[in-house]
């Protein structure tokens, strides 16, 4: 299966973003499975305030807030599905906490005391979740499409070790990094490989 | 000693997964055939994390300079010397490794004759891992699994290792023949049991 192929137009939404940084990545990401054109301008500002999506002449900022802008134009409605149970807000904010932990982890060049032990209040939510989706046979937090909720925690599934959460502690979520890295169109970023 | 490490159903074919082993680290791949394997988590080249790798025609082939082995541990490409017949003694180093009752058990080579330490082969399914932040003998001490790594209880295997010395994983399986309600039962008890040998 190929993915949608995406048209970047004169007209396509631009990202500000930065290409370390995990929520421009959660953008790049998401635009790329919806199949919806994205073009991109290197931010550094992105690293500490977050990527700004320009579209229609407005500034979107706010990972989630950019992503149901870019749901709005995806060619599957499942995108924009809100994941139930409130699990869409509950993934911006494990999101958001994972990205400022980890970059204070990598500014310090190696994980900081205390980050491990927040890695996992946040993490845990998540995996729970996923193994009870898993049992009733969804692979993603809402279902068996993914949506933004999917998008917004990705990231810090996928990146957990950066604060010292091995994926061998959480097979539910490994579970569900293969799910999103084997759907069509997805990217990778540093860290995250795509290769099975 | 054979040691529960993970649910069958976690190592999915054509896959690899990673285990660690009061702290030794174990990739766990399968060919796709479903043919599983378990070895040091280390590439012989450069120390990479065979975890990392993929499977492809049968083979692991690590991240980081595509060595490929096979099925016996024994490197079989080079990519970057394509015609060089890669000597015999380039090989991972390979865990002894059973499925039985819905779980993988792991042993070293001086524990593996140790069978009977196993439950019997009972059709299971395995129903989910979770890691406790308790070290291993505590939550032994707590839930009453012995020296083998498991226990019955109320219908279902429990298994226990520890993967380092401040975390655990619990491993549940049911009878294939359970029904979703008993799953589910099961699993929201596994939760409960969790989150009370971490208040304990
Ligand atoms: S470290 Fe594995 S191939 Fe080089």
């Amino acid at each position: 299966m190929t993915a949608p192929a995406a048209l970047v137009t004169d007209t396509a939404p631009v990202l500000r973003g930065w290409g370390l940084d995990d929520r421009s990545y959660t953008v790049r990401l998401g635009a790329a499975l919806m199949g919806v054109g994205l073009a991109w301008l290197t931010d550094r500002r992105a690293e500490v305030q977050g990527p700004v999506l320009v579209r229609h002449g407005r500034d979107i900022v706010g990972v989630r807030a950019i992503l149901r802008a870019l749901a709005d134009d995806a060619l599957h409605p499942g995108w924009a599905e809100p994941a139930a149970e409130g699990w869409e807000e509950r993934a911006a904010v494990i999101g958001e906490r994972f990205s400022t932990l980890r970059r204070a982890c990598l500014a310090a060049g190696r994980p900081e005391t205390g980050s491990a032990a927040e890695a996992w209040t946040l993490l845990r939510p998540l995996e729970d979740r996923l193994a009870e989706q898993h049992e009733a046979g969804a692979a993603f937090l809402g279902g068996a499409h993914p949506a933004i909720a999917d998008l917004l925690a990705f990231p810090a599934a996928a990146l957990s070790h950066d604060l010292r959460l091995p994926h061998d502690l959480v097979p539910a979520t490994r579970r569900f990094i293969r799910a999103l890295r084997a759907w069509p169109g997805f990217l990778t970023m540093p860290g995250i490989a795509h290769y099975q | 000693m054979w040691t529960p490490i993970a649910l069958s159903e976690d190592v999915a074919a054509g896959t690899a997964a990673p285990a660690r082993l009061g702290g030794a680290e174990i990739v766990l791949w399968r060919d796709g055939d479903g043919l599983l394997q378990a070895w040091e988590d280390r590439c012989p080249h450069r120390g990479m994390r065979l975890s990392f790798g993929f499977v492809r025609e049968g083979r692991l082939t690590c991240l980081y300079h595509g060595w490929q082995f096979d099925a016996s541990a024994r490197c079989r490409l080079i990519p970057a010397h394509p015609e060089l017949k890669v000597p015999g003694t380039i090989r991972a180093n390979p865990w002894h490794v059973r499925e039985r009752a819905g779980l993988v058990w792991v042993a070293d080579a001086a524990d593996a004759d140790a069978l009977p330490t196993l439950p019997d082969d009972t059709p299971m399914r395995g129903l989910r891992s979770l890691a406790v932040r308790r070290p291993r003998a505590a939550v032994a001490a707590q839930t009453g699994i012995g020296a083998g790594g498991w226990i019955w209880r109320d219908g279902a295997l429990i298994g226990l290792h520890g993967a380092d010395d401040a975390t655990s994983m619990l491993h549940l399986a049911l009878p294939q023949s359970a029904t979703a309600e008993a799953r589910r039962r099961t699993m929201g008890e596994a939760t409960a049991l969790r989150d009370a040998l971490e208040a304990a």
